[in-house]
């Protein structure tokens, strides 16, 4: 494994974020939004309720679920940078290997969910006054079983993406919103039903909250708990790059790269004569909806020999 | 053979850059890419010609490690690019019409991310040389993607040069440029394979072109390879004036061919 391949990933992120500002912006924006309008929905519940405090429980949630949010897209989305700019065929027909391009993903989402975290952060303490002494030293385990989670999370989309082409990006966004009432970000596990708590064991970040709020309240927490939440996310992150590396075996076996270009391969036309019909060898594209439009053009016959669905470059 | 297959890879020819045996590629029960075989050797350039969907560009995805081959194998200087990808892929490079570089990066920093890539030694001085080669140093600062195809091209071209390749591969790499342009890059080219060690695998559907720039052609068709020999012997071997004629009637009547 060699660091220039994953630097060179991490890299060509710097250059694309440090040149755009609507890259810039949703590093932190969102997250400082989110903990603006809980910082004072927190506030609200502290004068209505005068004997709780909710802003270590409800807003330091929000800022560890964000957190997790964040590392899921600065993976995901490093890989989108990826299908936009349709660079698979370039960037895979070099040295880089999988295991250096899944690290240069991990690398590139921790510098950008560092500055979510910082701008969080910075938000919740002086204009909120959530003190992180309260958490003590779990806080580190907290954020690892997090990280390691939105990481597994994020190479697992990427993999879907992957397989099933561009459009499948709406999969991937929704994926923390649908594993949120499992994990209990707000309330107790013990509030759901049955067979919602099934599915909570199975998930790393129900540990965090769960043992977030048994501190809070002052009652001591399992370490077993959050042990077995690390083993589940280093195992979640295993299978997730196992999933991609099938995933891209797959694809370069069937050459069914759905994130290929919409390209023309070639068109060329030959006008036979005046009264004749105009003979084209139709351009082969890998967009379906395309190709049948071609198809249907009046004028343009299209010879199947020139069309190799899932043949051509990526 | 299989012995002989084995011996072809495991002998390191210092003559051959590319050796290709008994390559095939499948699409359940449209085979793309029939068995075929070939080499390219040192200082050579050869044309790999042929229609469209002949199996040129899934020959070369195959050459790239991007295309699992069904069966067959590659070497590259002698080593295999299924048990030696990231080695074998060091030594090579390729541009492509359909490949351009991310059009959100400027030049310049394509140029370095995938000098990184490559493990360019130097990469300062290497791509200053590059951007001068091929006169792109007005756009170092320019993104990629509002550059002409044409300038696109050259700047492929460039990251094609970036690690000096064993292997070079091109796909119709002159397809977008204009003829002034197209004739220099050929030179460059040719200047490339006889300088150094490496060789060209080269596809075009410019017959001139081909016959000026080619050491040796491969006409593939519903992939196999039908014909193979001097660009500027072969039409007249077949019976035909040019290499255009020729290549026409490959396209359209491979049968033919094949039975002469």
């Amino acid at each position: 494994m060699y660091f220039t391949h994953t630097a060179a990933i991490v890299l060509r992120q710097f250059y694309l974020i440090r040149g755009s500002l609507s890259r810039v912006l949703p590093l932190f924006v969102w997250a400082g939004i989110d903990i603006v309008l809980w910082g004072f929905i927190t506030k609200y519940l502290n004068t209505v309720t005068p004997s709780g405090n909710f802003v270590p429980s409800l807003l330091g949630a929000v800022l560890l679920w964000d957190f997790l949010i964040r590392v899921m897209q600065g993976v995901t989305m490093t890989f989108f940078e990826d299908v936009w700019s349709r660079n698979f065929l370039n960037i895979f027909a070099t040295p880089l290997s999988i295991s250096e391009y899944l690290s240069g993903l991990v690398l590139s989402s921790i510098a950008t969910s560092s500055v979510g975290l910082v701008v969080m952060v910075v938000l919740a303490t002086t204009v909120f006054g959530l003190s992180f002494f309260v958490y003590g030293l779990m806080l580190a385990p907290f954020f690892l079983v997090l990280f390691m989670c939105g990481i597994a999370l994020g190479i697992l989309g990427s993999a879907v993406v992957l397989r099933l082409g561009p459009p499948a990006e709406w999969f991937v966004w929704p994926i923390p919103a649908i594993i949120s009432p499992f994990v209990g970000v707000f309330y107790p596990l013990s509030t759901l039903p049955r067979w919602m708590r099934y599915i909570s064991h199975v998930l790393p970040p129900s540990y965090v909250f769960e043992g977030m709020r048994g501190i809070v309240s002052g009652n001591s927490i399992s370490p077993h708990g959050l042990l077995w939440g690390t083993f589940l996310a280093l195992l979640y992150i295993l299978l997730a790059c196992w999933f991609f590396t099938r995933v891209f075996r797959h694809a370069a076996s069937k050459m069914s790269f759905s994130l290929a270009p919409l390209r023309v391969i070639r068109a060329t036309t030959k006008a036979t004569c005046r009264c004749g019909p105009i003979t084209a060898i139709t351009s082969s594209t890998e967009f379906p909806e395309t190709r049948d439009a071609v198809s249907r053009l009046p004028t343009i016959r299209a010879a199947p020999s020139s069309i190799q669905p899932q043949a051509n470059g990526w | 053979m299989a012995a002989n297959e084995q011996l072809h890879c495991k002998i390191p020819s210092m003559s051959k850059v590319l050796s290709v045996t008994q390559l095939c590629k499948t699409y359940g029960e449209i085979v793309a890419v029939d068995g075929i075989s070939f080499d390219v050797g040192c200082n050579e350039i050869v044309g790999l010609l042929g229609p469209n969907g002949a199996g040129k560009t899934t020959t070369i995805n195959m050459i790239l490690g991007v295309l699992a081959p069904a069966s067959g194998r590659i070497c590259i200087e002698g080593v295999d690019i299924a048990t030696h990808r990231s080695q074998v892929l060091q030594r090579t490079n390729f541009a492509a019409v359909y490949a351009p570089l991310p059009g959100n990066l400027t030049v310049q920093q394509n140029l370095r991310v995938f000098g990184l890539l490559y493990g360019v030694k130097n990469p300062t001085e290497r791509i200053e040389a590059l951007l001068q080669q091929f006169d792109l140093q007005k756009f170092r600062d320019v993104k990629c993607g509002v550059l002409s195809s044409g300038e696109q091209t050259r700047v492929s071209l460039a990251k094609a040069m970036l690690n000096s390749p064993q292997l070079l591969l091109l796909d119709e790499p002159t397809a977008s440029l204009d003829p002034a342009i197209a004739r220099d890059i050929r030179s460059k080219i040719r200047g490339f394979a006889a300088q150094g060690t490496g060789g060209v695998l080269w596809t075009s559907h410019n017959m001139y072109e081909v016959e000026e720039v080619c050491d040796r052609v491969l006409f593939l068709s519903r992939g196999r390879i039908l014909l193979e020999g001097d660009p500027k012997t072969l039409p007249r071997e077949h019976g035909r004036a040019t290499l255009e004629e020729l290549f026409i009637s490959v396209a359209r009547e491979p049968l033919t061919l094949e039975v002469e």
